[in-house]
């Protein structure tokens, strides 16, 4: 599986890449900017993400704005179109979000600190793993 | 017999119409045959007048024209009767009668207006006239009919003064209303009229007539307003109080406005009315303090909106920094390779997993409580059974233990519920989740049992549907159950781990506190826990 993980906080960024890695090979990004980018690259080459991660708060361009331009840019994409699935990983669980980020085109939402045994449930319900 | 006859004015006047018209037909064919001159002279003009009442008793049946009846009755009667009077100097009848017959009229006309007079006059006249009648040596027929003839416009006459009375009577009666209205109201009120200049441009207004209340309001005495005015009052009156009154009269149109007086110090709010002929009434209010107490109040509820908001985005922000690292924390405590830790790191790392999951609980509870505002209410009119059998179905999907509804609440034991009610159905779902899951999780009961009663405060008359939740487990510990409202205030008792994603039972309630309920609480230790939701009901929304 291939698996990007957009996360700004270092610790956190090391310990979603070591419990990930397990699945496959992991890209890192810092920001919003950096996903979108990585994102874009890979469907370029056409070697999509299976996986991607996204924190919300994040410099430069928030997790929402990612998911969105992510994808906008899949659909505009005719041929070979292979999605990834989404799924949010943040500190933040208001409503307002919840509804804005699966509006926004994420397929799960996992409220930090993750509990390891729940986002493997995840993976498994999104047919990952 | 004369409120009798006030009743029945209108038929009493075309009854004496009718017969006067019968009697004066009855001296006119008489005459035209023994006088030859009547088919000349009188007796066209006679003829004539006859024909004129007859119209007008006709068209006295037309309701337009009813109210010109009595009047041209009243005129066309002393035209007949002048002619009949003119009849008899030709003929030379008796003069005196004649004289106090002609008399009669002319005073008759005098006293129309003053019913007193009248009494008085038609006395002498009548006395006088019959005595005139009795001596005279005129023909008896001629004699009657001129008393009959005066008596006729007698009657008429007080039928008109009475009339007239009864008018300007109601007329003072409704001055006097509308005066003491004026004077009595705590509005103030004011006729002003608009001065124009060369040009036709409304310059000023003068203030014609107020009342005690625009004294009291405005703080000016009468004596110096009437008559006054308005820039030689107050030089300092602001223009937009001219073009709006001048909007009023000019246009036709009323108008309605809060507006601020510097000479006064006072807003005032006021409707003004056209009135015809230049003029136009204000009526106003000093609504000031009203304004102030309001623009006070409208401060304050935005200055506690305020500090709402700030303590929310507060407890958002600190919630969600405190979070990431402790994602990383537990993140990496959950990956870390166990086998290869001594016993003692094992202790060790298990007692920092711990303190760590501790710090997450009481960081849900705090999201929790931040969700308080959120959370929107629903008022609903939906058959409850139905709403609580939805949510058995959910949790017992989830958790597999049987829950059982009791449906007491339409039993008629003078807490019986009305059919058509409404009550908040979010948080009573939301609740009632938390409560069956809390007690799948934690009681160790085989089975749950939800009893539905209704019931009544009866010193206020408020009704309440009562929800018990019923476990048959282990009970709760006497020393815990005075925290089971106040987790975060016992720092031992969040070992409970809450399933996320379910309401804590101090969350609970708040809100069932919230919206005008309650959440209790029964609990022995080996023989279960009772939860009780007390849901307030109305028969109508927002009642």
């Amino acid at each position: 599986m291939k698996i990007l993980i957009a996360e700004d906080d270092l610790t956190s960024r090391l310990f979603m890449k070591k419990y990930l890695s397990r699945y496959g090979e992991c890209d890192l990004a810092l920001n919003g900017i950096e996903a979108v980018d990585q994102a874009m690259n890979a469907m370029a080459i056409g070697d999509y993400y299976d996986l991607i991660c996204l924190d919300i708060m994040m410099p430069k361009v928030d997790g929402i704005k990612a998911l969105k331009t992510i994808r906008e840019q899949e659909n505009a994409k005719t041929t070979n179109v292979k999605p990834a699935k989404i799924i949010m990983t943040t500190a933040l669980n208001d409503k307002a979000t919840v509804e804005e980020a699966y509006s926004a085109g994420c397929e799960a939402y996992a409220w930090k600190p993750i509990d390891v045994d729940k986002f493997d449930e995840v993976l498994k319900n999104l047919g990952l793993i | 017999m004369r409120s009798l006859f006030l009743k029945h004015q209108e038929r009493a006047l075309r009854v004496a119409n009718l017969l006067y018209i019968v009697v004066l037909s009855i001296f006119y064919i008489a005459h035209t045959k023994i006088d030859e001159t009547y088919q000349h002279s009188i007796g066209i003009v006679l003829g004539i007048a006859i024909g004129i009442l007859c119209v007008l008793l006709i068209l006295s049946f037309v309701s337009r024209l009813k109210s010109l009846y009595p009047n041209a009755i009243f005129y066309v009667v002393w035209l007949q009767t002048v002619i009949l009077l003119i009849d008899a100097i030709r003929l030379n009848y008796d003069r005196g009668l004649i004289a106090l017959t002609v008399l009669g009229l002319v005073i008759s006309y005098q006293t129309v207006f003053d019913l007193k007079r009248y009494y008085q006059i038609t006395t002498v006249i009548g006395i006088m006239i019959i005595s005139m009648a009795i001596i005279s040596h005129g023909p008896w027929q001629i004699k009657l009919i001129t008393v009959v003839a005066l008596g006729f416009v007698m009657l008429l006459c007080y039928m008109s003064i009475v009339c007239n009375k009864r008018v300007v009577d109601s007329y003072n009666k409704v001055q006097s209303r509308y005066k003491a209205l004026l004077a009595n109201t705590s509005e103030a009120f004011a006729l002003h009229e608009l001065i124009y200049n060369e040009d036709g441009k409304p310059i000023d207004y003068t203030v014609l007539m107020i009342n005690k209340a625009y004294e009291n309001s405005t703080g000016l005495k009468r004596i110096d307003v009437e008559g006054s005015r308005i820039y030689e009052l107050i030089p300092e009156t602001e223009p937009y109080w001219l073009d709006s009154f001048a909007n009023v009269v000019m246009n036709n149109e009323r108008c309605q406005f809060i507006n601020y007086s510097v000479a006064l110090g006072k807003y005032f709010k006021v409707c003004a009315y056209p009135a015809g002929d230049n003029q136009f009434v204000t009526l106003f209010t000093d609504v000031t303090d009203k304004l102030m107490n309001d623009r006070d109040r409208n401060q304050a509820v935005r200055n506690a909106q305020k500090a709402n908001d700030f303590k929310s985005q507060f407890l958002k922000d600190v919630n969600h920094r405190l979070r990431t690292p402790l994602n990383g924390m537990l993140g990496m405590s959950q990956i870390i390779d166990r086998d290869s830790l001594s016993s003692e790191n094992l202790e060790i790392v298990d007692a920092m997993i711990s303190e760590m999951n501790r710090s997450r609980n009481i960081l849900n509870q705090i999201a929790e409580y931040v969700k308080i505002g959120d959370i929107e209410h629903v008022i609903t009119k939906n058959d409850i059974i139905l709403e609580i059998n939805n949510v058995i179905d959910q949790v017992e999907a989830m958790y597999q233990t049987p829950i059982k509804l009791i449906n007491s609440a339409d039993l008629d034991d003078g807490n019986k519920i009305e059919n058509e009610i409404y009550y908040e159905s979010q948080v009573f779902k939301g609740v009632l989740d938390a409560l069956l899951v809390n007690a799948c999780q934690h009681s160790n009961s085989d089975t749950i049992e939800i009893v539905l009663e209704g019931c009544k405060n009866q010193s206020n008359m408020t009704q309440y549907y009562k929800v018990l939740v019923v476990d048959h487990g282990i009970g709760i510990k006497e020393a815990h159950q005075s925290y089971i409202f106040n987790e975060l205030h016992h720092h031992n008792f969040v070992e409970l781990n809450r399933e996320e994603g379910h309401m804590s039972l101090s969350l609970s309630k708040q809100l069932m506190t919230q919206i005008g309920g309650d959440l209790m609480l029964t609990s022995e230790v080996g023989k279960g826990t009772e939860l009780t939701i007390l849901l307030p009901v109305f028969d109508k929304i927002g009642k």
